[in-house]
């Protein structure tokens, strides 16, 4: 007789899912599946509206990352219109890009992953909670929140406002940047580094307690993808996919992105309605890959910034080339914030940057496009056929989120195999059954393109599939 | 300096519930909240503790499954603590609260404990009536929206009048 252990809903990640575990009879997990119970249908919804009208109906599939969907959708549409943003105008969306990649790993890492982190997964709930970090750490709180605001400042002082600003368009953005704003980003930036510094160092520090618990913390040979520039530098804007395997070989060392569809494929399974992304040469479900930070610096060769390359030798130096638990996507995070922020400023300083042309204008000169850039959780796709008049026929979105999802559900089952004992779910297990989730940082709003607030529900199942017991939060 | 700060929050795609971001708006135009800062946000995260350590009095403005459609309640906010984090339904011990979004509460509490501030704060609700899909407020809602503005203005005079909390 097998049985389930159902996790039901899961905490602190964007989104509403479940999770089952099945026991078999010996009482050992055999299976374990993280559930998406929401579904959206934005391919649907988007078609029959004008292709121009993409960025802003995109970027409301989701209110954490909307600027990624806008510059994927964006950048979809130039494709259409057969025209290359204008160099000013793909400049300012690599700024706001980034803006949002810092705001979103820093609500990741200091917002929802820091309780954990600061008190260990067996802590007491009643402290494992961002006051209680504001208590005993109050120093990396601030820094947190002073990074995250300022991500957010930039996507609103450069995008009119916070939530889907309305400047990202087809052939650039809207507006010129204004020397002003130009020169309050580049005054906050300084300071924002040394909050990721700090942030950075403290973490380093404390990396030696979690070896153990990384060990088997969502660690697992799979490919990984990412977007790389010419130089094989992080790209998280545009570039080519370049794809490696577990051992840092690549599997693809310059794809185009406009050719995903002869690499990737997409699987349905019935228990979710999060789609299966996976690595057509390898087949499913053997072609799993991960992206996210962590594969973007396992994929690239730098960052490109001076003060995150110091950063990414001492990660390698102390993980290995190839960082293969899930739990590194922690430490990955960090350094992509530092990577952002100094991005940000060495665009800030190019002598372009206020250039009054920052838009190209086009008609419709295809029937189809692709727009692919990198969205803080991974590698994201527009890709969208539209009629003669510009009317959407077809959408497809692969969203950062749907490519990890075969990699979640892996690492669900590997920390469940190491922690669920007996027949009943307790808070330690139940929590690191999520937070090896969150991890990964899921943001299930966009991969289903779902409506609501995210819950999770954590289910034991026996071999007969009788409930034996249910946790939700 | 510290001044007056409103924060209208809510999904604007959710019908009433973006009564929260539409009384915003209206508040930033209105002359007896001269002087104050007028957010509106979808919803209440992390960072709004840094604006509200630098006000001397907050109005939160939110949306209520709770009352009668249209009807406009005003309660206190009390800083939380760690250990009065969360408490979310089905779970004792549940950990803090879900994702990026945080309550009244919390936010306070995050304000005292990384900037030593706590203003006295204030979350003015509205009864809603319907939350499904869709950018319209309902009839009931709408009309609330002078009451609304009515009660944040006393609050936000009433503060003034007495200095930074």
């Amino acid at each position: 007789m097998t049985r389930t252990i159902v996790i039901d809903p899961v905490t602190r990640i964007e989104g509403h899912s479940k999770i089952t575990i099945q026991l078999d009879d010996r009482g050992e997990v055999v299976d374990a599946h993280f559930h998406v119970t929401q579904f959206r249908g934005f391919e649907r919804i988007t078609q029959g509206r004008p292709v121009h009208e993409m960025p802003a109906i995109t970027a409301r599939t989701c209110g954490i990352c909307p600027v990624s969907h806008m510059v994927a959708a964006a950048k979809a549409v130039d494709d259409i219109m057969a025209v290359e943003a204008a160099p000013t105008g793909a400049d300012l969306r690599r700024v706001i890009n980034l803006a949002q990649v810092v705001q979103s790993h820093a609500l990741s890492f200091f917002h929802l992953s820091s309780p954990d982190l600061l008190f260990g997964f067996d802590a007491d709930p009643a402290r494992r909670n961002i006051i209680g970090v504001a208590r005993e750490n109050p120093g990396l709180a601030r820094d947190g929140i002073a990074i995250r605001k300022l991500g957010q400042q930039i996507i609103e002082w450069l995008g009119g406002k916070r939530i889907h600003p309305p400047w990202i368009v087809p052939g650039g953005v809207a507006e010129p940047l204004a020397e002003e704003t130009r020169d309050r980003i580049l005054a906050a930036i300084p300071e924002a580094i040394a909050a990721a510094q700090r942030a950075i160092a403290w973490y380093k520090s404390d990396l030696v307690r979690w070896e153990e618990e990384a060990a088997t913390f969502g660690n697992f040979r799979t490919a990984y993808m990412g977007l790389v520039d010419r130089e094989g530098l992080v790209d998280l804007y545009d570039g080519w996919l370049r794809v490696i395997d577990a051992d840092g070989k690549p599997l693809e060392e310059r794809v185009d992105p406009r050719r995903y569809a002869e690499f990737i494929g997409e699987a349905v399974e019935p228990w979710t309605y999060l789609k299966t992304p996976y690595w057509k040469p390898m087949g499913y479900p053997d072609g799993i890959y991960r992206v996210g930070p962590l594969a973007r610096l396992n994929v690239a060769e730098r960052t490109g910034t001076p003060l995150a390359d110091e950063e990414l030798e001492k990660f390698r130096w102390r993980i290995g080339r190839v960082a293969g638990s899930s739990f590194h996507y922690h430490y990955a995070r960090l350094i992509e914030i530092l990577h952002g922020l100094e991005r940000i400023d060495q665009l800030l300083r190019g002598p372009d940057i206020l250039s009054k042309h920052v838009r190209s204008r086009a008609e419709v000169n295809r029937h189809e496009g692709i727009g692919v850039s990198e969205a803080p959780r991974g590698t994201l796709f527009h890709h969208y056929r539209v009629d003669d008049h510009g009317i959407v026929e077809w959408a497809n979105l692969i969203i950062a989120t749907g490519n990890n999802n075969m990699a979640m559900n892996r690492a669900v089952l590997q920390v469940a195999r190491q922690h669920v004992r007996g027949d009943r779910l307790e808070e330690p297990m139940l929590n690191r059954v999520e937070a090896v989730i969150r991890c990964y940082d899921p943001c299930l709003s966009c991969s289903t393109h779902a409506l609501g607030q995210m819950a999770l529900e954590l289910e034991l199942r026996a071999p007969d599939g009788t409930t034996l017991d249910t946790l939700t939060r | 300096m510290t001044r007056a700060l409103v924060i209208g929050y809510g999904n604007t795609l959710r019908s009433d519930d973006g009564a929260g971001p539409e009384a915003a708006s209206i508040l930033a135009g209105d002359p007896r909240l001269a002087g104050a800062e007028v957010l509106a946000v979808q919803q209440l995260v992390p960072e709004l503790a840094l604006d509200m350590s630098r006000a001397s009095i907050v109005v939160l403005v939110d949306a209520s499954v709770t009352g009668r459609p249209g009807e406009v309640t005003v309660r206190p906010v009390v800083a939380a603590g760690a250990g009065e984090m969360g408490g979310t339904a089905g779970m004792a011990g549940a950990p803090g609260p879900s994702s990026h979004h945080v309550g009244p509460a919390e936010l306070l509490g995050l304000a005292r404990e990384l900037y030593g501030a706590a203003p006295s704060a204030f979350v003015v609700s509205i009864g809603a009536a319907d939350l499904g899909p869709g950018e319209e407020l309902s009839p009931e809602v709408r009309a609330a929206l002078p009451r609304v503005a009515d009660a944040v203005a006393g609050l936000v005079g009433r503060g003034e009048d007495a200095g930074p909390g």
